[in-house]
């Protein structure tokens, strides 16, 4: 008997931003609206910390963190599984590390705050 | 003596009388060590009497008059590319830095006047040379201040830029939750708490912009006086950042009389902005403590916290806007306009902002305000300028 099992949906995301009420707000919006399983971490160091133990399909980053900047966070992120890691989207403030998230093959992709939820999770959903 | 051969023999005393008229009369300068002031105009006046020695035909003199000139070797360039780019970081503006070339110039123009030169043709070109690298000098330091002060402009942008937006970003996204949990019939309060929590914070960024740029247009801070118990004050605002962080434990303690004449509704915002700065910087496990003392003829508030000791050279640069974060890692740079507020507050009362830091007795930050009302009238101010 050969049992064939779907490939298992892409679901666990991880919202992380210093600013909680921010990640919170996005965390919730993206429950509400979409079968994501979300989860959230302030600041780097609780990131890397949840991504071990809970480890995420896809991670939405803030690049300016304290701590470990989004780069260095991104980095051990795709180290910290063996299929390299989760599908990383940058959201930010900060236009010129935008632009630099943008041209970065890290990253799935790469946008300014305010949020734009629909477009994030359309971009998700191709992961 | 000759000109150039008088600078060398005499640095000493000319840098003595620069650096008495930079300590009077530019405010930038007043917190500066002296040594730091010092230390660049040495290097400029070496290599400017260097320069004045070598032979030096009259293409290259006109050349160099018209900014065509090779920069003179190394030094005297270098010391002036970052004499402009530190007299920047350290909030002077071009004016200052043009004021401090002039006192240069004129320190060593006096003092050689001063010994009774012999004036004759050699004496004459040697003035024309030391007035031609003077001017190289102060090119070379204004170029460099002023791509420093766009620099710092551009920082400024970005860094308010992301403040402004992650608040914006939380009200949208709140906003949208809202929309769809009414659809759904589904209570999110949470949702609608943060989407007040968020618009308070682009409130008070707003408002502290406000007073930022009010300051660099010499407007300085407007203060209504009336008498205001500062332990009253100080529990006000020690129970709000209790209700914000329900798990930090602070303290406070009062002694002697702590009434004095001051803005309320400003002390208050002081207050806060020390005590957000205790509660996001210092040791999250130990108390923060906050004391209400009066000290002759003034009253004092100061907040404690413990944690990693703030470097001696960082203690100073702390009251200015845009200090990295007190992590130093690059990507914790903020406005940091909080203390800056403070210190204006202290200031425009007639009073002060201090701090003390180590590593055995922690981080103290304290408010020093007269009894007695002593309004300042609006200071010039010494941080970055926008324009």
């Amino acid at each position: 008997m050969n049992i064939n099992l779907p490939p298992r949906r892409r679901h666990r995301l991880l919202v992380v931003d210093d600013d909680q009420d921010c990640a919170d707000s996005l965390s919730q919006l993206i429950a509400i609206s979409s079968d994501w399983e979300v989860e959230v971490a302030c600041g780097s160091a609780q990131a890397l910390l949840q991504a071990a133990s809970n480890p995420p399909d896809a991670v939405i980053l803030d690049v300016v963190l304290t701590g470990l900047d989004g780069f260095e966070t991104a980095d051990r992120l795709s180290h910290s599984t063996r299929d390299g890691g989760p599908s990383i989207f940058v959201v930010t403030g900060n236009a010129d590390l935008q632009d630099q998230a943008a041209h970065d093959t890290r990253f799935a992709a790469s946008m300014m705050k305010p949020v734009d939820a629909d477009k994030l999770l359309q971009l998700m959903a191709k992961i | 003596m000759g000109l150039s051969d008088f600078i060398t023999l005499n640095s000493e005393l000319i840098l003595s009388e620069f650096v008495a008229f930079a300590c009077t009369q530019l405010p930038a300068a007043g917190d500066m060590d002296t040594d730091a002031l010092r230390d660049h105009a040495a290097q400029v006046l070496a290599v400017i009497a260097l320069d004045m020695k070598q032979p030096q035909t009259r293409r290259e003199q006109h050349d160099k008059s018209q900014g065509l000139g090779t920069p003179p070797a190394g030094d005297a360039h270098e010391a002036a590319e970052i004499h402009g780019t530190l007299r920047a970081a350290a909030g002077f503006d071009v004016n200052q830095t043009v004021a401090e070339y002039r006192a240069l110039r004129a320190s060593v123009l006096r003092l050689w006047f001063d010994s009774k030169p012999e004036l004759g043709r050699e004496e004459v070109f040697e003035l024309v040379r030391f007035n031609e690298a003077m001017d190289e000098a102060l090119a070379a330091s204004i170029l460099h201040f002023a791509a420093e002060a766009a620099h710092m402009r551009n920082l400024f942008l970005g860094v308010l830029s992301h403040e402004l937006r992650t608040p914006l970003s939380t009200i949208v996204t709140s906003g949208q939750t809202l929309q769809l949990a009414s659809k759904l019939n589904k209570p999110v309060p949470e949702a609608a708490e943060r989407l007040l929590r968020a618009g308070k914070r682009i409130e008070s960024l707003l408002d502290a912009l406000l007073d930022y740029v009010r300051s660099g247009l010499g407007e300085g801070m407007r203060i209504s006086i009336g008498a205001v118990n500062l332990a009253s004050v100080c529990e006000k605002i020690v129970n709000e950042i209790g209700t914000l962080y329900p798990t930090r434990e602070i303290t406070l303690t009062q002694s002697g009389d702590v009434v004095c004449e001051c803005d309320e509704q400003r002390v208050s915002q002081a207050v806060s902005n020390l005590l957000t700065n205790a509660n996001k910087y210092g040791d999250q496990t130990k108390p923060i403590r906050v004391t209400v003392f009066a000290e002759g003829e003034d009253v004092v508030v100061s907040v404690h916290n413990f944690g990693p000791p703030i470097a001696n050279e960082t203690l100073e640069t702390l009251f200015q806007p845009l200090v990295r974060g007190m992590n130093a890692d690059k990507s914790g740079v903020n406005l940091g306009l909080g203390l800056y507020i403070v210190r204006e507050i202290a200031l425009a009362h007639g009073g002060t902002a201090t701090v003390t830091s180590t590593m055995a007795s922690g981080t103290v930050f304290s408010i020093c305000l007269p009894r007695k009302s002593n309004p300042q009238s609006p200071k010039a101010f010494t941080g970055i300028r926008m324009n």
